[in-house]
């Protein structure tokens, strides 16, 4: 009996001799055991991102009301000159109504001869990005839309017909949505009117590396880049980015979208199952 | 004559301590912020070690290692990066601060602006060698040092607010 206190003592003080080295441990174990890429990790994070959005949208609410208060005084300060501008594009567009109303005539009648059967429709969920969550280590975005809504994992996001990236992890109300530039994504696409093969590689910067492409292919600056299909992930023909620099053998492109483009994003389901196949979790990744 | 707290007192007391928790708590969400410009797209800014390193500095006794690795664990978990790096991380540089902790603790805002420079400098530097080795390919130092150099700016703001709770609740505390 008159050991127990001093025996609770001993282990105290080895405790606070010893915990930094304890902890350091276990977050060495943790690191291993994030190689992994057990499914528990993955879901643990879509809970974690659920809790976050929830919480930033809440604290980052007066920050909104500001940047939109700011929006429109500048609108308000600039409603001449918008006006002026208005005129003119909307002059611009009747012309174009009368011609794309004539083209979409002509494109049902001459499907209609070729006997064409329409793709199925692919289904979108539009989302706001609620938060910023890459580091210096990953690009990616909180979307605040979740299971609830329909989205699942591998659910391409866009905007404007460009490419942002796909849905990685999917919580109840928020899902987390990795961007092309992310270090470890690797798009499969076709450059240019040649249709090369090549992949499009991110690196954490607002570009994109161009990589694997065929030996004595030749690419220049403005060529066309879309997904070539191949990877399951994303279907042929969505628009990527264009050449923008070329350094000796370095490939360097410019993507259409960028994150900071849009704080909101359409998720499409083009029902490809390339990252559907959750048991083998992060071995299938773009 | 003997004192005795009440509930509220114990409360508010308990409340004043976990200040420093909670403050790299909340900078962790504040990173969060989707902020539309290009520059902050691309560029991170840890404000949660500017307040680690005050705290570590001031009043290292209310941030347990159990704690610094919890944020650290928060980290991982909101900012995608491998599990158990931030804590790492965190810790390390718990360790390294609290060597120097009584050296600085006496210094003028200056030097310890000059010190956490340092410190972030070597962090900085760790940093960016350990994501190429997990992602086995070079990435540009450069996102690396802007982060930093934005850090080194952050200091005095961040370490104001830390200051300002300082000497409003936990310096007579102390």
């Amino acid at each position: 009996m008159k050991n127990r206190p001093s025996r609770i003592r001993l282990l105290q003080s080895l405790y606070h001799r010893f915990a930094v080295y304890f902890y350091l441990f276990l977050a060495v174990v943790l690191i291993i055991f994030g190689f992994s890429k057990h499914p528990a990790i993955r879901e643990v994070r879509s809970y974690a991102g659920d809790f976050s959005s929830t919480v930033v949208s809440i604290l980052y609410k007066p920050f909104r009301w500001i940047g939109e208060g700011a929006d429109q005084l500048s609108d308000l300060l600039s409603i001449r000159q918008t006006n002026k501008k208005l005129r003119e594009e909307n002059r611009k567009l009747l012309y174009w109504i009368n011609r794309a109303e004539q083209l979409k005539q002509e494109n049902v009648r001459l499907k209609k001869e070729l006997n064409f059967v329409e793709p199925e429709a692919s289904q979108n969920i539009t989302g706001y990005i609620v938060a910023d969550n890459g580091g210096t280590f990953s690009r990616s975005v909180l979307v605040r839309a979740g299971r609830r809504k329909g989205v699942r994992r591998g659910f391409v996001a866009m905007y404007n017909d460009g490419v942002l990236g796909h849905i990685e992890a999917v919580g109840e109300h928020a899902s987390q949505l990795l961007l092309l530039t992310d270090v470890s994504s690797r798009v499969p696409v076709v450059v240019g009117e040649q249709r090369l093969l090549g992949i499009v590689s991110g690196n954490n910067t607002g570009r994109l590396k161009l990589i694997n492409l065929p030996e004595g292919a030749q690419v220049k600056e403005g060529d066309y880049i879309s997904t070539s299909g191949h990877s399951g992930v994303y279907p042929a023909g969505l628009a990527i980015g264009s050449v923008c620099e070329i350094e000796g053998k370095d490939i360097w492109v410019r993507p259409f979208v960028r994150r900071e483009d849009t704080s909101f994003v359409q998720l499409f389901d083009f029902k490809l199952d390339g990252l559907l196949d959750v048991s083998s979790c992060g071995e299938n990744d773009e | 004559m003997i004192f005795r707290e009440t509930f509220s007192q114990k409360l508010s007391f308990f409340l004043i301590r976990q200040i420093p928790w909670f403050m790299g708590f909340l900078l962790l969400f504040v990173g969060l912020f989707p902020l539309r410009l290009s520059f902050f797209t691309q560029h991170y800014i840890p404000f949660v070690y500017i307040s680690l390193f005050y705290w570590i500095v001031f009043r290292p006794d209310l941030l347990s290692p159990l704690r610094v690795f919890l944020l650290g664990f928060l980290a991982d978990l909101l900012y995608q990066t491998p599990l158990g790096y931030q804590s790492f991380c965190f810790l390390l540089f718990y360790v390294l601060v609290l060597i120097k902790q009584r050296f600085l603790q006496a210094r003028s805002f200056s030097f310890l602006w000059g010190a956490f420079c340092v410190f972030s400098l070597g962090f900085t530097l760790f940093q960016w060698f350990f994501s190429m080795l997990l992602y086995w390919q070079y990435l540009s130092v450069v996102i690396f040092a802007v982060q930093m150099i934005l850090l080194w700016i952050s200091y005095p703001f961040v370490a104001g607010i830390c200051g300002f709770f300082y000497m409003k609740w936990l310096e007579d505390e102390e």
